[in-house]
């Protein structure tokens, strides 16, 4: 089984010096160390956003991420929901992550137990591109992987590994028969009679 | 980041094997358990 790869954002705050030119999840506020593998750890506590019972978090046998908790490092499977959220904010950077271990997956994304960053993206703004430039290379150096185009990144993360991403499911035969009796000449001829006044 | 949607399923999925293709430019910082391996002579 190949190791996943999935797309997801970060945020990088160029003004705070201990935090800067490193990536960090912009929800647990986690920071990434460079040139390592980051393991997910149940932050889950009352207020965090996102946060679902985190019962297990001090259950030492149990790991992250939990499938009934809502821990574990996020990843969606395509790359339009991670653009998206780069739209929303000046400083936050997306890319391509490795994700391995226990991985639990949902029909947009997949939460994992291990996962390094495997490129960025350069912003498609010129405006945000000129001005995050030298930021963008002070990461991509510090974490030592490229910063790519937005269309090469899924050709070049499908090196390392492979989507996860489940298949849609069929619609049940319940409302499949529906639509059939929906659309069934009987029925029509009733709705046409009762429209009538019959 | 958030999912609004229920698990479908849980995969393990093993440590990759292979490095990444892009090598590090600088060395990697020692952890604390390589400084503290025994240093081994030869007999």
């Amino acid at each position: 089984m190949n190791p996943a790869v999935g797309y997801r954002f970060w945020r990088v705050d160029p003004d705070d010096a201990w935090t800067r030119g490193r990536l960090q999840s912009p929800v647990a506020e986690t920071l990434w160390p460079p040139l390592e593998t980051l393991e997910a750890e149940c932050q889950t506590r009352p207020g965090l956003r996102l946060a679902r019972a985190g019962l297990h978090r001090h259950d030492e046998l149990r790991i992250s991420p939990e499938p009934t908790c809502s821990c574990g490092i996020y990843a969606y499977h395509d790359i339009a929901p991670m653009t998206r959220a780069l739209r929303e904010e000046p400083f936050m950077f997306g890319g391509a992550v490795l994700c391995w271990g226990r991985i639990v997956i949902h029909p947009e994304g997949m939460r994992a137990q291990h996962a390094r960053p495997l490129a960025l993206c350069r912003p498609e703004s010129p405006g945000v591109q000129f001005r995050t430039a030298a930021l963008l290379a002070e990461v991509t150096r510090e974490y030592a992987i490229p910063l790519l185009e937005l269309r090469d990144l899924a050709a070049y993360a499908s090196e390392f590994g492979a989507s996860y991403k489940p298949e849609p499911a069929a619609p049940s035969r319940r409302g499949l028969d529906r639509v059939k009796d929906a659309l069934s000449w009987r029925q029509m001829a009733r709705r046409i009679g009762k429209a009538f006044g019959g | 980041m958030g999912f609004t949607s229920k698990p479908v399923r849980v995969i393990e999925v093993p440590e990759p094997a292979s490095e990444p293709l892009v090598a590090p430019e600088r060395e990697p910082q020692r952890t604390e358990r390589e400084e503290e391996a025994p240093v081994t002579t030869p007999a």
